[in-house]
């Protein structure tokens, strides 16, 4: 029976508009967060897509050893998997050899991403399906170059002659290590045991590479780790930052979060101003209802249900309309998508995220307006101003704020996020309800003597000081909000294509001999290439800090007592290096760097290694290079890009450490890809020098920053479209307790032009202060998220302050007379109709 | 009439409220009866507390001190959600402002009581009502699409709906013009004697007072019996 009413009061209201800001609300939140989650999830399964291709697989293992079969991933997982065995071994041809790092493929390699091969050595690089058979070899440009091999010969590596069938061009798990000493060489697994050089003591790498979907490759991963050992083995995904790509898709899904998150929070916030009007707009009613008899239980019953059908309706409708607006953005940007994209499917995890979100949303906002409608007064019937209280409303009021953290929690699974971006709003609104108050209060006393539609603006926001407050801060929040996605979105893009710009080297020649250095800088530059970086390499020994000499852990003999807490060496040679400034993409963390006359042996360190070692400023170092001593002291620690397409050092010298000392350098230039065919001439002087192409890394870094650029721009549009509907639901909120005071002003006999002159001027007043706060309290939250969140620098953003007020006060005021033409002409219809 | 046992009884009934640290005496101590089948008025200036009696009287209000009792129910005693029980059973209203749920029809304004009720039959019970106040011609019109006495007739066959003991009207001409003020006050006492309903009409017009067998004043919280010496003036 009481459904019966519920359903009827619901189904006339709906028809009557006079639910529609609510409807509208829950329909805003549930659509944007289904497209939003949806398409995010999409176009990053894509970017996943693209960025796999870096590692030739989704998930690859590898070791030292050979990888035990109980690693491998149950057959029931449906994974499919590629063996790769690697290993540095000489390639012989007619008495020449040289040295080539081997990978041993199978026939699934790769399980993502494309061989290039290449027509000449050092020509251009063409896409090949073909599969290497056993018995042959594909070399890289280099050994045709040094070995003078040709396409049909034989060569041999180890015990084994292969046939030379193609020129390798890249791989797309070749990676980028300028550091690697041989030229790539691919062979076929089947044929490493007829090499002969699996033996015992040998440095091998086995890799086993695995490709499947994304909740089967969680699962394979989530049983994998634990019998992992760190000794022996390394589990490496395309999300690990380590990868080239893997910091833009960590930072992209950042942003996608905190965009989403902040889809939430705008939609939580239109859905919290409607419902505060639903209650309103039924207070009379529940009064109604209670005076003929109704009970409370009655009335929560029908109440309760009366919400949940709109909220139902709501959520429905949302959800289809957050589909046709994904449909309609992927059917606009199709055309601009490098990758296949799955629009059709309908992503049950977002469908079930927005339904949730639109429900607690809805819920949770209600709870403090329903619990004020349940206790309406039924006196209210004889006295209109009866006020509604109810004695839980701060319970209420925490249950409605923890359920939205709850919310910004279970979305971003990250306490950190939630919390930065919940405790600023919060402060936020505790900051502001003192400021709204101060501000609206100085503004009355300063406005006494001016215009009086300014005057009458002013006097009523002063009136109305508390729903004048809380209509501030809900704009202000939205207009917060927006402005720090939209920062955020500005440095992000600005970032990637600063990383990636043009210019960006796309060679690294290394190993040019040291009496070779003036040849290769003047006959460079006399064919117009400008070489951007050269570093002296030489390799060297860390042995002693503060003149303790380190344990090295591969020593047979076993430390005494006295020795465990000893230091323990690196464990291998690093690439030491000399260098004038500090290098592009390091940040100097502690310390200062060295002037250019500098002679009294300084070095800096990188962060991480500083750590490990427990190196600290000031620490002297002792390193054995080429059988020679040398003591520097360690002025600065770095913080290094690893992912940065740059070569990257642990140790860096003042120049003078490394004077005496024959080294080899590194360099990096670039040069368009049309003049690829003029390196083979240069190189030719280089005999002993191998050049690293990163054309290939560098275009699909592109296409990735390309990708996740516009999937940020959408999101962007969606929250401006979320953060719209907000101001919106306000005015419309704000409009339907001015009909009143319109018609009154009406027939007082203020005419049209002054009323929605001194509506412009409120809204127009509210924004400029809103805008202004915006800009203010963005930043306190703009400086967590990009420190603690992204790991980036923060700098303030001056405009904002003058821009938003401005921004802001012209919006109101647009759309405050929009509203407000509509309540004057619906006021004029009733004025008519009373006569 | 027959003096039985009244159908509301008054005993010393007081309201007090607390503004900026004074008490405002809003009905001094009061008492009176009501009984079955009278038709009673109060009238009273603005301000006089009428209202305040009126919202004691049904039990939408609690007293500060006295006692009330409304069909043998102690209302001073009960709860919210008692004293809702009680206007289910017992009580009728009707408003100066109709007071009608604007999102829902003619009919089902007039069923709403009867559904709150869980009467099996509202449907045709609200048929049968809205045919008696002459409005079978526009059961699915809404409140804004009526006319104001057409809204009152509406107001009065929800009142009657549920069959109550006690009928309150306040002011229930006050937002009418002359014709319309005839027709709902000869249709409230009509249907008043028809159904042996007691009817407790607070109203400033005193024509409309003297059709009542008794007439109670208010003046400045303090209620005496008036009857004769009105029906003498007039």
């Amino acid at each position: 029976m009481l459904f019966n009413l519920s359903y009827r009061l619901l189904k006339h209201e709906l028809k009557r508009n006079e639910l529609t800001i609510m409807l509208i609300a829950i329909i805003l939140a549930v659509a944007s967060v289904y497209s939003l989650s949806s398409f995010s999830q999409k176009m990053q399964d894509a970017i996943n897509v693209k960025s796999s291709e870096f590692l030739a697989a989704d998930g690859v293992l590898s070791s030292g050893k050979p990888i035990n079969e109980r690693l491998m991933p149950p057959t029931e997982l449906g994974l499919q998997t590629a063996d790769q065995i690697r290993f540095s071994s000489m390639v012989f041809f007619n008495d020449e050899m040289m040295l080539a790092t081997v990978k041993a493929v199978d026939n699934a390699y790769p399980l993502k991403g494309t061989i290039f091969t290449q027509l000449d050595p050092f020509g251009h690089n063409v896409k090949t399906n073909v599969k290497l058979s056993p018995g042959e070899v594909w070399l890289s440009a280099k050994f045709f170059q040094t070995l003078s091999v040709a396409l049909g010969d034989s060569v041999e590596i180890g015990d084994a002659i292969f046939k030379v069938t193609a020129i390798l061009g890249s791989t797309p798990d070749q990676g980028f290590s300028p550091f690697t000493t041989g030229a790539q060489v691919l062979i076929h697994i089947d044929d490493v045991p007829s090499t002969q050089v699996i033996q015992p003591g040998s440095r091998i790498h086995y890799r086993s590479s695995f490709t499947g979907s994304p909740e089967k490759m969680t699962q394979y991963e989530e049983w994998l780790l634990p019998q992992l050992s760190d000794d022996l083995h390394r589990w490496k995904t395309i999300n690990d930052e380590s990868t080239p790509v893997g910091n833009s898709i960590k930072k992209a899904s950042r942003y996608f979060l905190i965009a989403s998150l902040i889809s939430v929070l705008l939609a939580a916030a239109a859905v919290g101003v409607a419902a505060t009007q639903y209650a309103e707009r039924h207070f009379d009613m529940v009064a109604i209802f209670k005076t003929i008899g109704a009970t409370k239980k009655q009335i929560i019953e029908v109440f309760t249900l009366h919400l949940s059908l709109l909220i139902l309706v709501g959520v429905s409708v949302g959800l289809g309309v957050g589909y046709i607006i994904e449909w309609g953005v992927f059917e606009f940007i199709k055309a601009k998508l490098p990758v296949e994209l799955q629009i059709q499917t309908i992503s049950y995890k977002a469908l079930y995220l927005a339904a949730f979100t639109g429900i607690t949303c809805a819920g949770a906002f209600s709870i403090v307006p329903m619990l004020k409608l349940f206790n309406a007064s039924p006196l209210r019937v004889i006295r209109r101003d009866m006020l509604s209280v109810s004695s839980y409303t701060i319970l209420a009021y925490i249950v409605s704020v923890l359920s939205i953290f709850m919310l910004m929690y279970l979305f971003s699974q990250s306490l950190m996020i939630s919390s930065i971006l919940f405790v600023g709003s919060l402060a936020a609104v505790a900051l502001l309800l003192a400021m709204a108050r101060f501000g609206i209060w100085l503004s009355r006393k300063a406005s006494k003597d001016r215009h009086s539609a300014l005057k009458l603006a002013i006097a009523r926001l002063y009136v109305n000081a508390r729903s004048s407050s809380l209509q501030l801060i809900s704009l202000t929040i939205a207009v917060q909000l927006f402005l720090l996605v939209l920062v955020l979105r500005g440095d992000l893009i600005g970032q990637w294509q600063n990383q990636l710009k043009e210019g960006t080297p796309n060679y690294f020649i290394v190993n040019v001999p040291h009496h070779q250095k003036t040849v290769f800088e003047t006959s460079f530059s006399e064919n117009n290439i400008e070489v951007t970086d050269l570093y002296p390499i030489i390799r060297g020994r860390l042995i002693a800090v503060n003149n303790e000499v380190l344990f090295d852990e591969v020593s047979k003999e076993k430390p005494k007592k006295a020795d465990e807490n000893r230091r323990e060496s690196i464990g291998r040679e690093l690439n030491l290096t000399t260098h004038q400034q500090i290098p592009y993409m390091n940040t100097l963390v502690e310390g200062e760097w060295w002037t250019k006359s500098t002679t009294d042996s300084q070095v800096s360190i990188e962060e991480k290694l500083a750590k490990r070692m427990k190196i600290k400023l000031g620490d002297e170092l002792k390193f054995m290079i080429t059988g020679s001593e040398i003591n520097v002291k360690v002025t600065s620690i770095r913080k290094v890009k690893w992912e940065s397409m740059t070569p990257n050092f642990f140790m860096i010298f003042s120049d003078d450490v490394l004077a005496d000392f024959n080294a080899s350098y590194i360099a990096s230039f670039h040069l368009p890809t049309d003049r690829a065919a003029d390196l083979n001439q240069l190189m030719m002087q280089f005999p002993t020098s191998s050049l690293i192409d990163i054309n290939q890394i560098l275009a699909q870094m592109k296409q990735i920053a390309g990708q996740a650029s516009m999937a940020i721009e959408f999101i962007f549009v969606l929250v401006l479209i979320a953060g719209v509907l907000v101001i919106q639901a306000q005015i419309q909120a704000s409009m339907a307790t001015r009909k009143q005071e319109v018609m009154v002003l009406r027939i007082l006999g203020a005419s049209s032009h002054f009323i929605s002159r001194s509506i412009a001027f409120e809204f127009m007043f509210l924004g400029a202060l809103a805008g202004l706060l915006a800009a203010i309290t963005m930043e306190i939250i703009l400086a967590g998220v990009q420190i603690l969140v992204f790991k980036m620098q923060w700098s303030p953003h001056f405009e904002f302050i003058i821009l938003s007020p401005i921004a802001c006060a012209l919006i109101l005021g647009i759309f405050g007379q929009l509203a407000c033409s509509r309540v004057l002409l619906r006021s004029v219809k009733t004025q008519a109709s009373t006569l | 009439m027959l003096k039985n046992k009244p159908i509301l009884n008054v005993e010393t009934l007081t309201k007090t409220v607390r503004t900026n640290e004074q008490e405002l005496k809003l009905l001094c101590p009061t008492t009176f009866a009501i009984y079955p089948k009278e038709t009673v008025a109060i009238i009273g200036a603005s301000g006089s507390g009428k209202s305040t009696l009126l919202g004691l009287l049904a039990g939408l209000d609690s007293p500060s001190s006295g006692e009330i009792w409304l069909n043998n129910h102690a209302l001073h005693k009960m709860n919210e959600d008692q004293r809702a029980q009680v206007r289910a059973n017992d009580v009728g209203f009707v408003y100066q402002s109709f007071m009608l749920i604007d999102s829902l029809t003619a009919i089902e304004n007039i069923m709403l009581p009867l559904e709150l009720a869980a009467h099996k039959e509202a449907k045709n019970l609200a048929d049968n009502w809205i045919d008696l106040v002459g409005l079978s011609h526009r059961p699915d019109h809404f409140p804004n699409q009526l006319s104001g006495g057409e809204q009152q007739r509406v107001a009065i066959a929800r009142a009657f709906a549920c069959q109550p003991k006690l009928l309150f009207a306040d002011e229930p001409t006050g937002n009418l013009d002359e014709t319309n003020s005839q027709l709902i006050e000869d249709l409230l006492f009509q249907l008043n004697e028809e159904n042996d309903t007691t009817l407790v009409i607070v109203t400033h017009d005193n024509q409309l007072a003297e059709k009542c067998d008794r007439i109670f004043k208010m003046q400045a919280g303090v209620i005496t019996e008036t009857t004769a010496e009105v029906k003498t003036k007039n």
